[in-house]
């Protein structure tokens, strides 16, 4: 836009200037024109004699006089044209000047013949030199003024088809998928843009190699670290047993040890979530059967903390499975981040519901408690990693690590569902909700 | 004829398009908003319509000085508009001043041309001729706004914001003094001293005269009422955007 419209007033605003600065040197110019035609025909009217000169009335727009200096005596009129009045219009001086006669405004020009003091006074009408000129240097001009959207509609055109590789490369790097960092390629790369294209693909080369070698550090890490925490777990314990008088400490180190085993698990959950990982493992699984799995993996938990809780069935009037079409580890991992979240934070005794319900072409998974609930303003920010509602200083004081729903929100966007926050069914409490494609559904 | 046709058209023209562009750049800048500009032009060539048709009566007003004392009254009201954009509550609010300053400023121009193209419409042999002045004054001055306003938006923010606010008092001084011209002209305030007479080094006429007029509304003769006007104009509407808001606190989004 910025270019046509630059381009377009630039090409108007000189070509117009140039118009209106063309019209005006084209009127001097046709004004000389004119003016030495004046002075010739003055010179040819010189040989014309007094008594013929009378009978050139016919011709409008030129008139004659013809007039006798004598030395000491007033000048004397011998002939004129039957169009100019027979008295003295101008001074008698040679050159041009301009008069007013016969209602119009005339141009003059006195000549001196050089024979018998005879001098020569010859008027053209300026009305009509003007309209003459005028006529055809705007004929001339037209054209440019005319053309101009033509050229207007070809700027536009040209510049279009100029910058599509540019909005091609804006297209494809704007298009691509979650951690797609493949290199980018265009139909036809000129000149101009390959330097930009290669730094693009080299940028994109440098950034796939950093994320993996964070990935591979992570997971490596993660890996090493599972050994050490288990001997630590082991020896904490031991401690414990051997001594009572530091229980209250122990257990504060022993619940901080699990606390970095849980989170190294975790990192290594999200490692093993990674698109390249869980490429070619989808099967066609039934949500709801996997539900009643993890619940029932999950009960011992459940029922430490006596809540109640309940999975609901909606699979509509024609009994429809609610299949979906999903990594059987990862689909676990997100059902039980969600169950483990509603757990933790849901206060003893209280009420934990999870939803399976099958929409037009898709699957709905609901998960709700009934413990302190999520404020808006801190929805959107409760699936990034290492974030905890109000901080490590949590009102609820449940440990947590601060990946589970960022886990689940990896899982949930490399299975193209999508998540949702709200108000649970119960006076208070949160309602994790997250939709899948039905299997089976058009277009899946 | 030709040339009357090219100066006068270009002369309004520019004087819209240039106050059209920088308050455009200055939404876009500020508001981030260019929808209202549709609305305010199609406003503004709908009122210099119904102006110029109406043209007769409005003169015989106030003792068949009607057409100086409402122009004059445009004039004014563009520049109250202005001041109340200068200093406006919160950025949100400055689409209808913006509104409401181009709609007038459309009006006034568009009137000016519309009379001046209706003196032509017994005479069919000019209308070539005023057809082709009309679209080369008009083109130059559309194409001398969109170039004004991809300058202004073209630059870095807060000096955009700092040109766009000079452009806007020097528009407002233009404005006043033009009105008060107008008011002189008309015999409701005297013709006071004459500052200065620069007509022999640059004639208003002229295409870098008439660009500075449209610009700084330069005259080469003004009155001491006129220049008291531009400056008083120009200071006051300057002085408010300085105190309503550096350039860096100029973001209306909230984010």
């Amino acid at each position: 836009m910025f270019l046509v419209v630059t381009t377009l007033a630039m090409l108007v605003l000189v070509v117009f200037v140039s118009a209106v600065h063309g019209y005006r040197s084209g009127m001097a110019e046709a004004e000389r024109l004119f003016d030495s035609q004046l002075q010739e025909q003055a010179h040819l009217a010189t040989g014309v004699a007094s008594e013929q000169l009378a009978t050139l009335d016919k011709v409008a727009n030129i008139a004659f006089q013809h007039w006798r200096l004598a030395p000491g005596q007033p000048a004397r009129l011998l002939a004129h044209t039957g169009n100019i009045p027979a008295t003295a219009l101008i001074a008698l001086e040679p050159g041009f000047g301009h008069a007013n006669f016969s209602g119009y405004r005339w141009r003059t020009y006195v000549h001196f013949a050089g024979r018998d003091d005879v001098v020569v006074v010859a008027a053209a009408r300026t009305d009509i030199r003007y309209r003459l000129a005028d006529n055809v240097i705007i004929e001339a001009i037209t054209p440019v003024v005319l053309w101009l959207p033509l050229s207007g509609l070809l700027v536009w055109f040209v510049v279009g088809r100029g910058l599509r590789p540019l909005g091609q490369l804006a297209e494809q790097l704007h298009g691509k998928q979650f951690r797609e960092l493949s290199a980018v390629a265009l139909d036809r790369c000129p000149a101009e843009l390959e330097t930009v294209v290669d730094s693009v693909n080299r940028l994109l080369e440098r950034l796939r190699e950093a994320f993996e070698r964070e990935k591979r550090f992570v997971a490596d890490a993660a890996h090493e670290l599972r050994t050490p925490i288990a001997v630590l777990r082991v020896q904490v314990h031991n401690f414990r047993e051997r001594l009572p008088e530091h229980a209250a400490e122990l257990r504060a180190l022993e619940a901080a040890v699990e606390r970095m085993q849980h989170l190294v698990e975790q990192i290594l959950t999200l490692h093993r979530l990674s698109p390249e990982q869980l490429h070619g493992r989808f099967a066609a699984l039934d949500l709801h059967a996997l539900a009643q799995t993890v619940i029932a993996a999950c009960y011992d938990a459940i029922e430490a903390r006596r809540q109640h809780v309940e999975l609901v069935a909606d699979t509509g009037a024609t009994e429809r499975r609610a299949l979906v079409a999903a990594d059987r580890f990862a689909l676990e991992t997100l059902v039980r981040n969600l169950l483990d979240n509603a757990v933790k934070y849901t206060p003893e005794g209280g009420n934990i519901r999870v939803g399976v319900s099958c929409g037009p072409g898709e699957v709905v998974l609901d998960v709700e408690d009934d413990g302190p609930g999520i404020v808006p303003a801190a929805r959107e920010r409760v699936f990034e990693r290492f974030h905890r509602v109000g901080g490590d200083a949590h009102a609820s004081g449940v440990s947590g690590c601060g990946l589970g729903l960022a886990i689940v929100r990896n899982i949930a966007e490399l299975h193209g569902a999508r998540i949702e926050l709200g108000d649970s069914r119960f006076a208070s409490g949160a309602r994790f909700t997250v939709v899948f494609r039905r299997l089976g559904a058009i277009g899946v | 004829m030709l040339l009357t046709t090219v100066v006068l058209v270009l002369r309004e023209m520019l004087e819209a398009a240039l106050i059209v562009s920088v308050l455009l750049a200055w939404s876009v800048l500020h508001v981030r908003s260019r929808r209202w500009i549709g609305a305010a032009l199609a406003a503004g060539i709908a009122g210099a319509a119904v102006y110029a048709v109406n043209a007769a009566t409005v003169s015989e007003w106030f003792d068949y000085v009607g057409m100086e004392v409402v122009n004059a009254a445009m004039q004014f009201a563009v520049c109250a508009v202005l001041l109340a954009l200068a200093a406006r509550p919160t950025a949100r609010a400055a689409t209808w001043p913006m509104l409401i300053a181009v709609a007038l400023a459309v009006v006034r121009e568009g009137f000016e041309i519309l009379l001046y193209l209706s003196g032509f419409i017994a005479d069919r042999g000019a209308w070539s001729t005023v057809a082709l002045g009309s679209a080369l004054g008009a083109g130059i001055g559309i194409s001398a706004g969109a170039l004004l306003f991809y300058l202004v938006v073209g630059l870095p923010r807060a000096r955009a914001l700092r040109l766009a606010q000079v452009l806007i008092a020097l528009f407002a001084g233009n404005m006043a003094a033009q009105g008060v011209l107008l008011l002189i002209q008309a015999d409701w305030i005297p013709g006071g001293v004459q500052v200065w007479n620069t007509g022999d080094v640059l004639a208003e006429d002229s295409v870098l005269g008439q660009l500075l007029y449209a610009l700084v509304g330069y005259e080469a003769t003004p009155s001491i009422w006129q220049v008291t006007a531009y400056v008083a104009m120009f200071c006051l509407l300057f002085g408010l955007f300085l105190r309503r808001s550096t350039p860096a606190d100029g973001d209306g989004s909230g984010r």
